[in-house]
């Protein structure tokens, strides 16, 4: 019987893009690496961060799910 | 595998895939053997507690099953070395803690890179002397990839990224320093290896435009800036920033001149907007023209 993940891993790195001119608001970039099929996205947000677990999750036919402190 | 060699100085890589060497002669190392040497050559030099080491290294195990496990490793790692270098090259203190033997005659690539790279990115780009850059490009040549590449554990992360960092940064200053004396190629060069890693960073890319500018080659500007308008298009659905947008204007039409303010960012890019609204009507003109011809 194949063993089912259980565990589900994701790399995130965070950047602000450096600005020319001093003063102007960060522009925050991030890249998420799923480490269960070796895939990277590039983000904009928080929100496409939390899609993109919640997609994995999607996959691994988690359902139905709340996270913890939704409950 | 190779037979035994005299106690000669160990190498040990760690930039990429881990590999010990006595000279430029490869040791046959199991892989295991090469991952806890790897991990022993990035602890500190008094060594690491055991049982630090044995759930870092076997997370996956009860501690005590852990503990034994990293006793196997280690005993492998000093046979296989001690059998093909003649050095022990593990040191137990105690039954506490464990390193890699300070009597052993050892270099590190990671030590050695930093040495090249750490005092030099202390001090602006643009005060680089030609010593500073030939450091840093050696310092690249060292990176031949990531730290313990095929390793992806907790314990490598952190410092992976911090040499990470310091290569990048290397790698933007060559670019800098190369581009300001004219020299698009070497620009080109260290730049791509920057992108290779990083394809959206902005000032990467700014830097080689204006590179490319300095050596007067706009048609090496107008493909960088596309190749820059392309990725961030295709990844993350996005345009360039402002500032690499005004650049890649003002270099068009010949000003290297950078914008020191927002309002002087904002009076760049509508320059930009007059431009294309004149060469917009241009076309246009003459695309009527040509339609009456025909």
């Amino acid at each position: 019987m194949a063993v089912r993940a259980w565990k589900h891993r994701f790399l995130l790195d965070v950047w602000a893009e450096p600005r020319e001119i001093p003063h102007l608001p960060a522009i925050v970039r991030a890249r998420v690496r799923d480490m269960g099929d070796d895939t990277e996205t590039y983000v904009g947000s928080l929100a496409e961060i939390e899609q993109l677990v919640e997609t994995r999750l999607d996959e691994a036919g988690i359902e139905p799910r709340v996270w913890e402190r939704e409950q | 595998m190779g037979g035994r060699v005299g106690p000669e100085r160990l190498t040990i890589q760690l930039l990429g895939t881990p590999r010990v060497a006595v000279g430029a002669r490869p040791l046959a190392l199991s892989p295991g053997a090469s991952l806890l040497c790897a991990y022993l050559a990035l602890a500190p030099r008094e060594g690491r507690s055991r049982a630090i080491a044995a759930s870092q290294l076997f997370d996956d195990c009860p501690e005590s099953t852990a503990r034994r496990r990293l006793s196997t490793a280690l005993w492998r790692l000093r046979t296989e070395v001690r059998a093909l270098a003649g050095v022990d090259i593990v040191e137990a203190h105690g039954n506490q803690s464990v390193g890699l033997s300070r009597d052993a005659a050892l270099s590190v690539d990671t030590d050695e890179f930093e040495a090249l790279v750490g005092p030099v990115v202390a001090q602006p780009a643009s005060e680089l002397s030609k010593a500073d850059a030939e450091r840093l490009a050696r310092a690249v040549t060292l990176h031949r990839g990531q730290l313990v590449e095929p390793c992806h554990d907790a314990w490598v992360l952190t410092e992976r990224q911090r040499i990470e960092d310091l290569y990048l940064t290397a790698l933007d200053y060559l670019v800098q320093y190369y581009g300001a004396r004219a020299e698009a190629g070497a620009a080109a060069k260290f730049g791509d290896l920057a992108l290779g890693l990083e394809p959206l960073r902005e000032d990467v890319h700014r830097h080689l435009m204006a590179a490319f500018a300095t050596a007067e080659r706009p048609d090496l500007v107008d493909a960088q800036f596309e190749r820059c308008r392309r990725v961030l298009l295709d990844e993350l659905g996005a345009e360039p920033m402002p500032e690499t947008v005004a650049l890649y204007a003002r270099l068009t039409r010949g000003d290297r001149h950078a914008p020191s303010s927002a309002d002087a960012l904002v009076k760049d890019l509508e320059q930009a907007r007059r431009e294309i609204s004149r060469l917009s009507s241009i076309v246009d003109r003459a695309l009527e023209r040509l339609g009456r011809m025909s």
